[in-house]
């Protein structure tokens, strides 16, 4: 019936595949693609290098190193890049021992160039010993001791009058000494109350809740709460806290409106971990008679425990980082003294850095970068943290 | 009965690469046994063909020769060698995990998708070895059109499925009287010519899978694959389906991947069987036209497995 | 069963909560009827940490309810929605009526909200969708291992920090390019912004293009599509109500961000400014208000409420509309 027309329409004349051209217009479109991930990488190697490049200023402004606080440093740098190294060799099957230990060659070369040879000996000691601690440990801690090792060298540089000092006029005086302690202070009390409520509710829209309407009523909310800005959580703070219960601007106040706010994260996460467990763990414990309580304690937590951790870790980082509701509810910027008890005023870290940006000098905000420093640092620990828990705890069925 | 000495031929036409006959096969790795492969063998797959070609008076549409998969180090197919006629209906059959669907991936280099994938040896198609570095893979595949499984239309509408393929080859006539042609060769137009604007994911898994053929013959190929094109619908979208192909096979070379014996009996003219020993390579058993391989098959395992004895 | 299932219809609060104290006995999953009394005591417990986070938006909710209705008892619907000059802290002269007197026109506010979102928007949904059109189509698996936690902390820098980058770093290259750009202004608050939530835009996309059946990938390069095609023309159509859903929450996002720009956008509410001058948006006055020292219960304060209200529907508008546009979007194919 149709073969004339299949024909024509078979003839190429109709046909214009121009396969070379979409090609060539397919590659630009990777590269369009490629060059996108690039300048996201690339904004955020941009924030980094331009954070360090003006906070180091002050972080490492102290006119006068001890020489042996300066080679102890670099020494410390030398032995953390080795651990890394030996491990590298060690897992590509490389064995090397004893005197020709690769750290105990690098500290007996670090410290011998640094004229400090009293020190050789007690190095070559403690880099062999150091070494050992991993290999006992398992597999994952020669990473996390190559990061202390880098940060204590990196702390022995550091001027340490801006970790110790209270806010200042004077920017050459001005430290974060208030701010860190105050953000501690905050997230130990947030962490404390965020963590039991939010697994708590995790576990009851888990492992208890009916399918009804209050049960889905509960998780819309939960899901919607986790979209509103954060400063609307400091309104909240500052209205039921601050002056409903009358906290003043205390650390309590923010501590309890920073748990309000990671609460529905934590929950989330929780709830991820909790349906992550098979239910044939919940079977197994229910068919030996256990009451519901017994199942969930004994068979469905110890399984979902490292992942609500991780994702309350998460949580408190994004809460470290919160700046607006803590402003909303009044974190002061300019106090000289530290908070005894969960009543008394406070400021966090980010509030200082706010108050230095704000400032018009630029000496300030040279001194902003430096916290802003501080701050990262506090994250990357803290995800780093997460990360390992997750690789560490995580269980395949 | 094949001779010894001559192995693979047999005077019926159809071709037989039995494994004791090939014993240097099983040492792909050692040299002069590849050597072999890519002389010996090849010879008397040539005698082979030619007394196939002779004997079935059938246009060819590709040659395969010596055609290996590997993913990875791990070899999906070993060697399979035949021709595929040129408008005629072609079943693949065999049990499961036999290669069957990497030997059908192969026509249209559907395997470059998967990064460890790699070919050897050759399918030629018009004078040109597809499995060359300098062929391209997206024009192949307007030429050689494929059907799934699973009937999967873009959630698009009905007029946009059909349209797709010929709009981005660059089709420059008329696209609707276009569409309907192609609805109308999958026997499919005059149940859905009036809500052609409707989303495509709303019709029936056998009206979509129609569509799915009627997608594909839109590009005007000059073959079609078809992956089990039926296993997932109802008897009577399936004999519908089968239909289809026998009147398709008047314009187009069809190669049918099928676990479902019946049909390849019912709608095939050639059938190649293809069976994986202990390592899970596929290997091609038997190759000829479908009614000797079902009534009289030289091989014991053919046999075997035709009767139900492989499950 | 069936009749517990449904809300009770036409109950007193007392009732429903009766009902939910009898539901408790009654566990929808399998389990022992008896419970010692340390489980029925854990039970409760956990409700009410539950019931906690229902209460969090019925706190939210009265709070701003409650000061929203003081201050449109004294300012009005009509001035707050009906003005567009902003300046309820320092009386400006009114040219209409002749006199010095505060303003309360929002618009001013909305105008500086959306204008730095939409700038984020702009900057943000072609690199994010590139990026995810990347990450889901043609990343190997070991890159996408990679790059995508790297974006991802592009989402957990802390947002005064980025207001530092955009008012010390970008706001001086786009100074230099501009030259007529302001210190404090909306275009480099809202590139930052815009980087900010590109890696909301690019995960959730991705999650989405990932959801599309592999089937339809391969339906496309058997006719002979190339990757682009393939990934233009057939995933991201089948894959727009996620894509769509996933610009909605960073737009939201985007609006109920603070810090970005009450660092580097300025604090000046301006109706129909250019991206290069400096305007205030709603969270930038909430914090402006919060810094000062103004009594509580004063209408200035009660401002503060009236605004993060409107703040408050906007983004719930907005998270409400992408959760029921993913909702539509899982049907398709879960």
């Amino acid at each position: 019936m149709s073969g004339s027309e299949l024909a024509l329409a078979r003839d190429e004349a109709v046909w214009h595949p121009r396969l070379r051209a979409r090609k060539i217009t397919g590659a630009v479109f990777v590269g369009l693609c490629v060059l996108s991930v690039a300048l996201g990488v690339a904004m955020l190697a941009a924030l980094v290098i331009d954070v360090s490049l003006d906070g180091a200023a002050r972080l490492f402004s102290a006119p006068e190193f001890s020489p042996s606080a300066r080679y102890s440093g670099y020494a410390l740098a030398v032995i953390a890049v080795l651990v890394l190294l030996f491990r590298l060799l060690e897992r590509r099957g490389v064995r090397l021992d004893g005197a020709l230990h690769p750290a105990g060659l690098g500290a007996l070369t670090t410290v011998g160039l640094s004229r400090q040879l009293p020190f050789a000996l007690p190095w070559w000691v403690a880099t062999t010993i150091a070494l050992r601690i991993p290999r006992a440990l398992g597999r994952l801690p020669w990473i996390v001791l190559a990061m202390l090792l880098l940060t204590w060298a990196v702390y022995l540089f550091l001027d340490q009058t801006f970790l110790t000092s209270f806010a200042s006029r004077i920017p050459d005086r001005a430290g974060i000494y208030a701010p860190l302690i105050g953000t501690l202070y905050m997230m130990a009390i947030t962490a404390a109350v965020a963590f039991p409520l939010g697994v708590g509710a995790a576990i009851y829209l888990e492992e208890y809740a009916r399918q009804n309407w209050f049960s889905k009523m509960i998780q819309i909310n939960i899901a919607n709460l986790a979209g509103v800005p954060s400063i609307v959580y400091g309104l909240l703070g500052l209205q039921l806290f601050v002056r409903a219960m009358e906290l003043e601007r205390s650390v309590l106040a923010g501590a309890l409106t920073m748990a309000l706010l990671v609460m529905p994260i934590i929950i989330v996460s929780a709830q991820e971990a909790l349906r992550a467990v098979p239910p044939s763990m919940r079977e197994g414990a229910y068919a030996l008679g256990a009451t519901r309580w017994q199942v969930v304690w004994s068979s469905v937590l110890p399984f979902a425990f490292g992942g609500t951790l991780t994702g309350t870790i998460l949580a408190l980082s994004r809460a470290i980082g919160e700046t607006a509701p803590i402003l909303v509810i009044g974190g002061l910027t300019f106090i000289a003294f530290l908070p005894e008890s969960p009543t008394d005023s406070f400021t966090i870290l980010p509030i200082q850095i706010f108050n230095w940006v704000s400032r018009p000098q630029e000496d300030f905000q040279l001194i902003a970068a430096a916290g802003i420093i501080l701050l990262l640092l506090v994250l990357l620990l803290m995800n780093s943290a997460a990360i390992i828990l997750r690789q560490r705890t995580r269980v395949r069925w | 009965m094949a001779e010894p000495g001559t192995s693979g031929q047999k005077a019926g036409g159809v071709v037989t690469i039995a494994p004791d006959e090939r014993p240097d096969l099983e040492t792909p790795r050692d040299e002069p046994a590849a050597e072999r492969r890519g002389s010996d063998l090849f010879e008397e797959i040539e005698d082979a063909r030619g007394a196939v070609r002779h004997e079935l008076d059938a246009e060819i549409a590709l040659e395969l020769r010596g055609l290996s998969v590997f993913y990875g180090s791990f070899m999906a197919l070993d060697s399979v060698s035949f021709d595929v006629p040129k408008q005629e209906v072609t079943a693949l059959i065999g049990p499961s995990g036999c290669g069957k669907s990497t030997l059908l991936r192969c026509f249209n280099r559907m395997n470059d998708l998967i990064p460890t994938a790699r070919m050897e040896g050759s399918i030629m198609f018009e004078g040109r070895n597809l499995l060359d570095a300098g062929i391209d893979s997206v024009g192949i595949r307007r030429r050689i059109g494929m059907v799934f499984q699973k009937p999967n239309p873009f959630p698009k509408s009905i007029f946009a499925n059909v349209a797709f393929g010929p709009k981005i080859n660059g089709y420059k006539g008329d696209m609707p009287a276009l569409v309907e042609e192609s609805l109308r060769r999958a026997a499919l137009w005059d149940e859905v010519k009036d809500d052609l604007d409707k989303s495509a994911l709303a019709l029936s898994g056998g009206q979509q899978q129609r569509l799915c053929i009627a997608r594909a013959i839109a590009v005007q190929p000059e073959i079609i694959l078809m992956d089990e094109p039926a296993s997932a619908l109802d008897p009577v979208a399936t004999l519908k389906i089968e239909d289809l192909m026998r009147e398709l096979a008047e314009d187009y070379t069809i190669i049918v991947v099928t676990h479902n014996m019946q049909q390849a009996a019912r709608v095939s003219s050639y059938t190649a069987f293809l069976l994986a020993g202990e390592e899970r390579t596929g290997r091609l058993v038997e190759f000829g036209p479908t009614q000797e391989i079902f009534t009289n098959p030289t091989d014991r395992r053919t046999e075997d497995y035709i009767t139900g004895r492989y499950g | 069963m069936a009749a517990r299932q449904s809300a009770p219809q036409g109950t007193s609060l007392r009732e429903i909560c009766v009902g939910l104290w009898r539901d408790r006995l009654n566990p929808s999953r399998g389990g022992t009827g008896r419970e010692t009394p340390l489980g029925h005591a854990v039970h409760l417990l956990l409700f009410l940490s539950a019931t906690l986070g229902a209460l969090v938006t019925v706190g939210i909710v009265f709070v701003l309810i409650f000061e929203t209705v003081e201050f449109f008892g004294v300012i009005g619907l009509g001035t707050f929605f009906g003005d567009t000059v902003w300046s309820p802290l320092i009386a400006v002269f009114n040219e209409t009526t002749g006199e010095l007197e505060s303003r309360f026109g929002i618009w001013a506010l909305i105008w500086g909200t959306v204008l730095v979102a939409a700038i984020a928007v702009v900057v943000a949904v072609p690199v994010g969708l590139l990026a995810a059109i990347f990450l889901s189509e043609y990343a190997p698996p070991r890159l996408h291992a990679v790059l995508k936690p790297v974006l991802e902390v592009l989402a957990g820098v802390p947002t005064v920090v980025y207001g530092y980058f955009a008012l010390l770093f970008v706001t001086p290259i786009v100074q230099d390019l501009l030259p007529a750009t302001t210190i404090f202004n909306a275009l480099s608050a809202g590139i930052v912004m815009g980087v900010m939530i590109i890696p909301m835009i690019s995960s959730l996309s991705e999650d989405a293009f990932s959801a599309v059946p592999q089937s339809l990938r391969e339906g496309s390069y058997a006719m002979g599509a190339t990757r682009m095609e393939t990934a233009l023309r057939v995933i991201l159509p089948a894959a727009l109500s996620g894509v769509i859903a996933s610009i909605i929450l960073a737009t939201s996002r985007a609006i109920g961000e603070t810090m970005i720009v009450t660092v580097a956008a300025g604090q000046n509410p301006n109706f129909l400014a250019s991206p290069l001058e400096a305007i205030q948006t709603m969270t930038a006055f909430i914090v402006q208000v919060s810094l000062g020292d103004t009594p509580a219960g004063s209408i200035e304060a009660r401002t503060l409420f009236a605004v993060a209200m409107t703040l408050f529907v906007m983004t719930l508008a907005m998270n409400l509309i992408a959760t029921y546009v993913r909702g539509r979007f899982r049907e398709q194919y879960e």
